[in-house]
């Protein structure tokens, strides 16, 4: 039963690779990479949240972009692609958009309270929601951008040998 | 007087193994369209120099590049006649390609193993930034598909999915238009989001489905510019903090822009799901 | 409830007819040959790839 709902996460989450990679004009056979990658590192931040490891939102999403990083740049040397092409397509499916719905609502909210405790309270939501949420973030680019970094003899020669 | 004296010596310093001298300068605006195009196409700093001095090494140019946010400037010192020259190319208004990244890294490739002559790079160069773009509107279908599958990862069910699929499609659409129509980015971006956001708000207006909250947060997602903000920090890692901030700041306008188009929509349809 | 309803209705009647005119439109000047009220008409080469994603 979990394996049919780790399927469908990593299903959908290839739908939404490939469709976000349309946006960016990537080269044909970069597809069928982009829906790979983009569906193990959904599936791998699925089963470490929903798994017995009940893992944080933050810590798992690291580890996502690590597996999507290293598999990006793994992948394109048979691609002949940057492995940016891929990378940062696989990305999109993971971003938190409540969290930063939250954030935007408790600074609404925060502006037109006129007691002190209300205010806290908005406050409280407004910096909670978003520290999570560019914490998320800002651990996911630096997963996706730091194997490409390690790997630099490696990401910067895979367009060689096309000619 | 000068100017002869600096063609006939900087003619000699390029030739090929087909002995046809290449007046350097044309090397150099080369170059610097190359780098500019790159840059356009939304590549990384670290790959424009990368590529940028392969190539100058390739054909023995001394250049130094400095990338800024919408221009990019080779300096020339010429050692011979102590003079120095500037390059300067703005970054072409183009959509972000990684088709066109992916073909100019393989011609600075070519370039350096030396399997093209000038004149052949440059016809590749020619042919590479007026290929044509991926067809809109199997764009317009993948986007309207990918957002729907968001809306499934959020925990929606099928009718918001349907919900978002169509609020994505007429937005995209939209967005496509007024693209096209030469509109500012910002404007697109909030007209989009508040008519997406409206045709989202379908679950709350005619009680559709069990998650409407899901399909009005998620039917605006396909404007977020997730590119430039991974650039971004691809920039700031490897030392180019202008390039990385000016990307940045970009990017977070237009997701202001969406955000005030949503609440907008929001407001209008008198939703209050927060 | 009711509100929402028109509101709603109005909004999707004004997307469809800016649609419907940008159809038209384009039909018009197809059969005219003039290309005037397309402003963007320079950027034929970037058309609506102009995107910032």
């Amino acid at each position: 039963m979990f394996f049919l709902e780790i399927f469908q996460d990593a299903f959908f989450a290839a739908l939404a690779g490939i469709g976000f990679a349309s946006i960016s004009n990537p080269p044909k056979q970069a597809y069928k990479y982009c829906a790979f990658i983009a569906g193990m590192g959904h599936a791998t931040r699925f089963i470490l949240m929903n798994s017995s490891l009940h893992w944080g939102i933050i810590n798992a999403s690291f580890i996502a972009a690590l597996v999507i990083g290293c598999l990006a740049v793994l992948l394109s040397s048979y691609a002949k692609c940057p492995p940016e092409t891929f990378s940062f397509p696989s990305l999109l499916p993971m971003i938190p958009g409540i969290y930063a719905y939250h954030t935007i609502e408790g600074l609404v909210f925060c502006l037109s309270a006129q007691k002190e405790e209300l205010f806290n309270h908005y406050l409280y939501l407004c910096t909670s929601n978003g520290f999570t949420c560019s914490f998320d973030i800002l651990g996911m680019v630096l997963g996706v951008t730091v194997p490409i970094f390690i790997f630099k003899k490696f990401s910067f020669r895979v367009t060689r040998y096309n000619n | 007087m000068r100017l002869e004296t600096i063609t006939q010596y900087t003619a000699q310093k390029m030739t090929f193994s087909n002995n046809t001298p290449v007046d350097v300068r044309d090397a150099y605006v080369f170059l610097a369209e190359y780098a500019a195009w790159l840059l356009g196409c939304g590549a990384t700093c670290i790959r424009i120099t990368k590529n940028v001095t392969r190539i100058a090494e390739a054909w023995n140019l001394k250049t130094e590049i400095t990338i800024m946010p919408s221009s990019v400037h080779l300096s020339v010192f010429d050692n011979d006649t102590k003079q120095s020259f500037i390059y300067l190319k703005r970054k072409p208004r183009t959509g972000i390609s990684f088709y066109k990244n992916t073909r100019l890294s393989e011609l600075s490739w070519a370039i350096s193993d030396a399997k093209v002559s000038f004149e052949e790079a440059r016809e590749r160069f020619n042919k590479i930034i007026t290929a044509p773009y991926t067809n809109k509107w199997l764009v317009l279908v993948l986007t309207s598909l990918a957002n729907m599958s968001f809306c499934r990862l959020f925990g929606g069910d099928p009718m918001a999915m349907l919900i978002v699929f169509v609020a994505t499609f007429a937005g995209f659409r939209l967005k496509q238009m007024m693209l096209e129509d030469g509109f500012d980015d910002r404007v697109v971006f909030f007209v989009c989001s508040f008519f997406s956001a409206v045709i989202g708000s379908a679950g709350y207006v005619f009680n559709i489905g069990t998650t409407p909250e899901l399909a009005v947060g998620t039917s605006v997602l396909y404007l977020v510019p997730g590119i430039p903000y991974i650039n971004s920090l691809s920039d700031m890692l490897d030392g180019h903090y202008l390039v990385s901030f000016s990307r940045f700041m970009g990017a977070a306008m237009l997701t202001f822009c969406l955000s005030c188009g949503l609440a907008a929509g929001m407001l209008l349809m008198n939703l209050k799901i927060f | 409830m009711n509100n929402q309803v028109i509101m709603w209705s109005v909004v999707v009647a004004v997307l469809l007819l800016m649609f419907c005119f940008r159809i038209i439109n384009k039909f018009h000047n197809s059969i005219n040959h003039h290309n005037i009220i397309e402003i963007g008409d320079d950027y034929s080469i970037y058309g609506s790839e102009d995107d910032v994603l």
